[in-house]
Order: C-alpha cells, then structure tokens, then sequence
C-alpha cells in the first residue's frame, strides 16, 4: 500500500518565451484515511527523501524531517539537480538513508490500519499565478520488475484553439536505477488504428509529450486518439494551459487505469479482453 | 494454505468469511462482492450554477467488442435533499463521447447523478457478445468537466466513489458502517481561495460527516456538520482558512470534491476542481 511520488519536471511551453508549468508535490506525515480511534497509533517523525537518477544510481539530494500532523512542499526548482533529471520523493521513518543506492528502499507508510485509499500527494502544476492540483502516487508495486501494459485516450484534453496547449505526461518508475530500456508509445485513431505518432520513452523517466502538435483536439469527440504501449505502464497526467492575453488558466487531470472500467472478480478477464483489442504489438 | 481452505469450505464461504473479518475497512455490502449488480455508476457532482457542465462517458460496449456499438448513455439527477429529480438520455457510437448536461436552475449550488449505458441493439443488451464476458459488471466511471464561465478553460475530475446501482438504486454498493472513520485529503487549504467542498451520499441512509481544521492563521478549530438524506449533496464553504481539513465520517471512504474559487466574482485564472 506504500507509494514514491515522482516529481515531475519544469517544462517550457512555447519555444518563444522561457514560460514554464512548473510542479511540485505536498506530502504529510498523517493518515489519509483511517479509522478515527486508530489515527494517533503512529506519531513517528517521518523523513521525506528525493532521490534523483544519476548514471546508475540514485542520488540523494534532499532529506527533511516532518513530524508528525505537518506537511512538506517540495518544489521540482528547489532540487538543486539538472532539470531534465528523474526524480522521485520517498518516505521513510529511518533517518539515515545512504546517499547513494543501488536499488530505491520501500517506501515507509503513514497508514495505520487497512482503510481504503492510498497514500497520496497532492500534485501541484504551476503557470503565473495559476495553480492546479490532483491527489496522486506511484504505488510501489509499479516500480517492482513485473511486466505491465499501458492504455490511455486523449478526451481529458481541453486545447480547443491556438491558445491552448495540452500536454502528457508519461512518468515510469522502477526501483532499478539500471532499468533504462527503450518503450515504443503508440498514438493512433481509434477508427481504424491508423498511426498518428511513435514516440520512445525510457524506463526510470519523465517524458512531457505536446498532444496538441499530434492530433487535432476537435477529433477527441468523434475519433479520439488512443496511446498505448505493450511493455511497461505510465502514470498518465493530461496538463493543458490556456492563454489569454498573458492571463493563464491550467488544469490537471489523469485517465482512470482500464481495470477501473469492471467490478468484481471477473474484472481481469475483461481487461485482458480490453487491452488485447487495443494495444498494439 | 488459503487456497487449502478454500477448496475446503469453497470460494463464496472462504470469501464470506475473509469479509466478516475485515468488513469495517471494506466500503461495499458483501452482496456487492460476491453477487454484483450488472452495473454501478460512480455518483457524480454537477454545478448548477455555471456555464455549462460537460460529462466524458465510455462506452465501455464498444471498446470491449472492438467495434462501435450504439448505447444510451443514461443520466439519473437527484436533488440536494436526494429525491430523483429526472433522467436525461444520449445516443452514441463513440468510443468516447462528450455530453452537455443539462441545466438544473433552483435545485441549490450542486446536485449529483449517476451514469449508464445501454445497447441499443438487443443482441448487445445481456452484457457482452463475448461468451466468456457474460459474468462482467461494468463500473461507470467517467469524467466530470466544469465550465465556469464562457471563457473558462475547464476542469477535469474523474468519477472516484458510489457504487451506485442506478435502475434500483437499493441495491447500491456503498455502505455505512458502525465505527468512525477520517479522511485527509494531502491539500493544504490557501487563505487567499475559496473553497467548496462538496459531498454526496451515495447509500441508502441518512450520512453525518463532521468537517474539521486548525486553522493556521488564528490557531482556532473551525469545524463544519453536514447531514446528508440518501443520495443527497451538499457543501461547506471554505474561507480565509489555512491549513489541512480533516472530514469525519461512517463511511469508510468519506471524500469531498473539492472546488476552489467556483464563485461567480472570482476569476477564472485560480479556478480548479479535483477530487480529495
């Protein structure tokens, strides 16, 4: 139940000015969902580590303590690291991680009992004075060395003229610092599985994917672009910003895993049924 | 060894059995797990007071026969207080479609609704054409969008709890338990918005939830108690707060949609919506 949060990273907007979204995420060292008479059982400091992706290592370049009942922001342009690096905060009640490791520890858990939901952060894009958020995770299973596939659509995009700009982005973790093999992502039309673009991302990265320069927003009706791939996962965040005259609005959502679509225990026949349709070999 | 016992006492039993041990952190009935519906929806919030609501339905038909299948996408609205107000339905082949839902002036700021869709086409109606397919339950799910005004770039949230069985809502998931539960979105609150947080009640009885926070900027408690009727919605406004907001509650996932900036005086440039 425990998860990492990847931060994902500053990116550029337009190549014409230096306009970024910028991120950062909001962790607590609190249960999100516990039974009431279990809520102060664990009131531990917790430590909240980022870890970036140097070579074939991680690399230790921000450690704080948050005590129990507090909050930490962590903003992607405080990490004194590259900007195009991988990184990913993790929790841990142990106060000594080693600065570099061979393989990412479990996360540690604020959870104190088995109430639903897991633990999140809160994910926070920024463009002037705009901010938008949505409660999120990398849940630790998906960083563990098991094959998994991916299937997304773009009608979360909201681009609807020259001003606008929707963008995706691909986050795939995995404890290995190693693990860097190439994922073909598939972008096609659900009419006749024409190929619109073919687009490489790495395992162990952030891949921020312009979706306005694919397809034409208006087909996300009729014909709306599917994005698969049949290797690994992504975490699969539509981000779009709409200019008006210099005065930004933005808006964040992610598409529901496809299991989400069944209940119940025949839920994986479907699936398996659902991605054999849709994802290209 | 739990294989053993369940080849033992059976599948239905052993699982019977695993969910009276663990039923307080489980939010559905046992009927639910063991003897579902044919369809939940997840129960939805609409804005009745801005320009336009927009819903993103799959048509969960068409994707798992590969083909595009026409369905009624079906709409079920209930009041602030909960009653059944009217349903609206859309016929599409799409994979995905977008639908303007429609408009619900004096029904209060937020009401809520579930989702279906139906084949058109008999063939299609019993679940799926796909033999091995015939056990599925589908999960409506979806996407709400909010316009709050003309010029309004839109916010997205995905459909996230209810278990709602729309045609005969008594045979609904989502249960109320005895023990009390708390929830804490990872958000801090910012004194410079304006919250609405807005639940419904997707259960068959009558829910209390208590909202509460330090505030950060006077060191005080502020708390805020809600009593919702079965399928009801209603809100707590948030303002010139800092700090986390914890919701109290029976059910076991008690969790707000959280609008910040919705009202009409306020800008577009800080508006957003997302689930806690």
């Amino acid at each position: 139940m425990s998860s990492y949060f990847p931060i994902p990273n500053n990116f550029q907007i337009c190549t014409r000015n230096d306009l970024s979204i910028e991120s950062s995420i909001t962790v607590f060292n609190y249960p999100n969902n516990s039974l009431l008479r279990n809520i102060n059982k664990k009131r531990d400091k917790i430590y909240y580590y980022v870890y970036f992706l140097n070579n074939n290592k991680w690399v230790k370049c921000y450690q704080k303590e948050c005590v129990y009942g507090n909050y930490l922001e962590i903003k992607r342009s405080e990490l004194n690291i590259p900007k195009e690096m991988f990184a990913v905060a993790i929790p841990s009640f142990n106060k000594n991680q080693q600065d570099e490791l061979d393989i990412l520890f479990k996360p540690s858990s604020t959870k104190n009992d088995m109430c639903p939901v897991a633990e999140r952060a809160s994910y926070n894009f920024y463009i002037n004075n705009s901010i938008t958020s949505f409660q999120g995770e990398y849940p630790y299973e998906l960083a563990l060395d098991k094959r998994y596939s991916f299937f997304s659509f773009d009608s979360l995009r909201l681009d609807r003229d020259v001003n606008s700009k929707t963008f995706l982005i691909l986050i795939n973790l995995n404890k290995d610092p190693r693990k860097k093999d190439f994922h073909k992502v598939y972008f096609y039309k659900s009419s006749n599985k024409s190929l619109l673009k073919e687009i490489i991302v790495r395992s162990n990265s952030i891949k921020n994917i312009c979706i306005s320069d694919i397809c034409e927003h208006n087909n996300s009706i009729i014909d709306p672009t599917f994005i698969t791939c049949s290797s690994t996962t992504f975490i699969p965040i539509y981000v779009t910003i709409q200019d008006d005259n210099s005065n930004y609005q933005i808006s964040v959502e992610h598409t529901h895993p496809p299991a989400e679509m069944f209940w119940g225990e025949t839920k994986y026949k479907s699936l398996k049924k659902l991605k054999s349709n849709w994802i290209l070999k | 060894m739990k294989n053993f016992i369940k080849l033992v006492i059976g599948k239905k039993l052993s699982r019977s059995l695993i969910f009276q041990k663990n039923k307080k952190y489980i939010p559905f009935k046992l009927r639910s797990l063991i003897n579902p519906e044919s369809l939940y929806s997840d129960f939805f919030i609409l804005d009745t007071n801005i320009y336009k609501n927009i819903f993103i339905a799959e048509n969960i038909f068409s994707l798992l026969n590969q083909k595009k299948i026409e369905v009624e996408h079906k709409f079920r609205f209930y009041s602030k207080e909960g009653i059944f107000l009217s349903s609206k339905s859309y016929k599409s082949n799409n994979y995905l479609s977008k639908i303007q839902l429609p408009e619900f002036s004096n029904q209060g700021s937020y009401i809520s609704f579930t989702h279906e869709s139906i084949p058109i086409v008999k063939e299609y109606n019993n679940k799926f054409s796909i033999p091995e397919l015939k056990q599925t339950t589908i999960q409506h799910r979806g996407y709400s969008v909010f316009f709050k005004n003309k010029d309004s770039l839109g916010s997205i949230v995905h459909g996230n709890f209810g278990a709602v069985s729309p045609s005969n809502i008594r045979n609904s998931g989502a249960i109320i338990r005895a023990k009390t539960y708390a929830y804490t979105p990872s958000y801090i609150f910012k004194n410079k918005n304006i919250y609405h947080l807005v639940f419904n009640n997707p259960t068959q009885k009558n829910l209390k939830i208590e909202v509460m926070g330090i505030n950060l900027l006077d060191n005080k408690r502020n708390l805020f108690k809600l009593d919702l009727n079965p399928m009801g919605t209603n809100f707590v406004r948030v303002k010139d707060f800092e700090g986390k907001i914890s919701f109290y509650s029976k059910l076991p996932i008690c969790r707000s949609i959280i609008f910040k900036n919705p009202e009409y005086l306020i800008n577009n440039e800080n508006y957003d919506v997302f689930h806690s």
